[in-house]
């Protein structure tokens, strides 16, 4: 993962960036926690609302495939249809871990 | 523009993420940036702060965007402050909403900082300008004030005219106006005319008139043919719903006749050195408004020391009594009667002082003219 290019694309510096997608994961995690407590409580309007907010912070970083996915999870949820949703929420999961462990490592 | 002028953006995001993000981006630029997460807390960071800028999230929690918008238009204080609203690319209704309650630009969401950044400055550009045009015109509106104001005689002007005046606009051009003609020697004419509108047309109107009087009021015509061709330019050259209420007094000291013209305009006072006070009431068309206007028309013969008081509706209307000039008049005229024993260049102030008790608000023009014989 390529945070130097990540930064240039926003206009900000690498420092900037490092408190942004800390706060953008912490706030991701706390997101699907509510996701996977809505898909278990059949909850489909805190579904919707929760990915919702990641769809937002994710697009706006340019993390392209986390936007699409959770994009996906809003709709579907939004259409109360919340059967199915959870595998896609493993995949954002798996790639919100990805930017973590590229954080430690950078 | 003050170069080390810091601008205010105000943002307004419940998302965490999107509000420091574009909290880093402006902040890089030199933007002081507040940051909101609801409804609520933005609207009262606004009024606070008075932010040159708001960016301000649609879809939020409790209360929307477009309510913020609507809040703070609805407060004067906040209601000037552009806002560009932050909006999901499909949502055609929300972008046409967002306009219609007064936003002035839209970013889609998600959205680039940099394109965050660029249309920042491009609506503070457009803001500082704007209000640069304000001043602007405000400006011009002064010497507007300051242009009429001079077109307007003062008594140490005609010494022989023997008038005293009170005049008082209410916005930057007056609708009242009022011109002194020096005929000849022995004769005077005084002309006051209170015009629809107050705006800057009305001043165009006011320099218009004045040099129709000074072409029309000579000897060689009566005061009705005076007015009455007065009046056939001003109906060609006024614009459409705009006319005149006018009095035009014409005396001659030395035969010792008055004739009074009267448009449509609230009657004259009479104050004769001996007898009683009354209204010389005369009913007429308004001036600039038919090409066949039929004036009111009065004869008098005069004494010396005899006073007139010639006087605009705002001295006799007031909006908040719901009173016309036809009823004002009347319930005025004890007031009128006080004035005898008080000199003619003192009646006019007088006169405002006895009708508006102090910090009276006045809802209109208004212009006075004592003459004395």
């Amino acid at each position: 993962m390529n945070f130097e290019e990540i930064a240039s694309n926003l206009g900000l510096d690498e420092e900037d960036l490092n408190e942004l997608l800390e706060l953008f994961t912490t706030t991701s995690f706390a997101d699907i926690e509510k996701i996977n407590f809505g898909l278990k409580e059949n909850d489909a309007e805190k579904v919707s609302q929760a990915a919702h907010s990641i769809k937002g912070a994710s697009g706006n970083l340019g993390f392209q495939k986390i936007a699409s996915l959770s994009k996906d999870v809003e709709m579907t949820a939004k259409e109360g249809n919340i059967k199915g949703l959870k595998e896609k929420t493993n995949i954002i999961v798996e790639e919100l871990k990805k930017i973590e462990n590229a954080m430690k490592t950078d | 523009m003050d170069k080390t002028q810091i601008f205010t953006v105000l943002a307004v995001d419940d998302n965490l993420l999107n509000l420091k993000l574009i909290e880093k981006s402006l902040e890089k630029e030199g933007y002081r940036v507040l940051s909101a997460i609801d409804g609520p807390k933005a609207r009262q960071l606004a009024a606070e702060e008075i932010p040159d800028l708001i960016l301000l999230d649609i879809q939020m929690p409790g209360e929307n965007g477009f309510e913020v918008i609507k809040h703070l238009k609805d407060n004067s204080e906040t209601s000037t402050i552009p806002i560009i609203f932050l909006t999901g690319v499909i949502e055609v209704d929300s972008k046409l909403k967002g306009f219609k309650l007064g936003a002035v630009d839209y970013i889609t969401k998600p959205f680039h900082p940099l394109e965050v950044l660029a249309r920042v400055r491009i609506h503070l550009k457009l803001s500082i300008a704007t209000n640069s045009l304000i001043r602007d015109q405000a400006q011009k509106l002064k010497q507007v004030t300051e242009a009429q104001t001079s077109m307007l005689p003062t008594p140490e002007d005609f010494p022989d005219a023997y008038f005293g005046v009170y005049y008082e606009a209410m916005q930057e051009a007056g609708g009242d106006f009022y011109d002194i003609l020096k005929i000849s020697d022995n004769i005077t004419g005084y002309f006051l005319a209170d015009s629809s509108g107050h705006d800057i047309e009305t001043s165009y109107m006011t320099a218009s008139v004045k040099a129709l009087l000074a072409q029309n009021c000579t000897p060689i015509y009566s005061p009705a043919e005076s007015m009455k061709m007065i009046n056939d330019v001003l109906v060609e050259i006024l614009p459409e719903g705009k006319y005149l209420t006018a009095c035009y007094i014409h005396i001659n000291r030395s035969t010792k006749k008055m004739v009074l013209i009267n448009a449509g305009h609230p009657p004259v006072v009479h104050i004769p050195f001996e007898g009683e006070t009354y209204l010389i009431e005369s009913q007429g068309d308004i001036l600039g408004m038919f090409k066949d206007a039929q004036f009111g028309r009065q004869d008098l013969d005069i004494s010396k020391k005899d006073k007139f008081i010639v006087f605009s509706d705002g001295l006799v209307e007031s909006a908040e009594k719901k009173t016309t000039w036809a009823t004002g008049t009347q319930t005025l005229l004890p007031e009128f009667k006080k004035m005898r024993d008080i000199p003619y260049k003192e009646i006019p102030a007088e006169l405002i002082k006895q009708i508006f008790p102090e910090n009276t608000i006045m809802g209109d023009d208004i212009a006075v003219l004592c003459i004395e014989i």
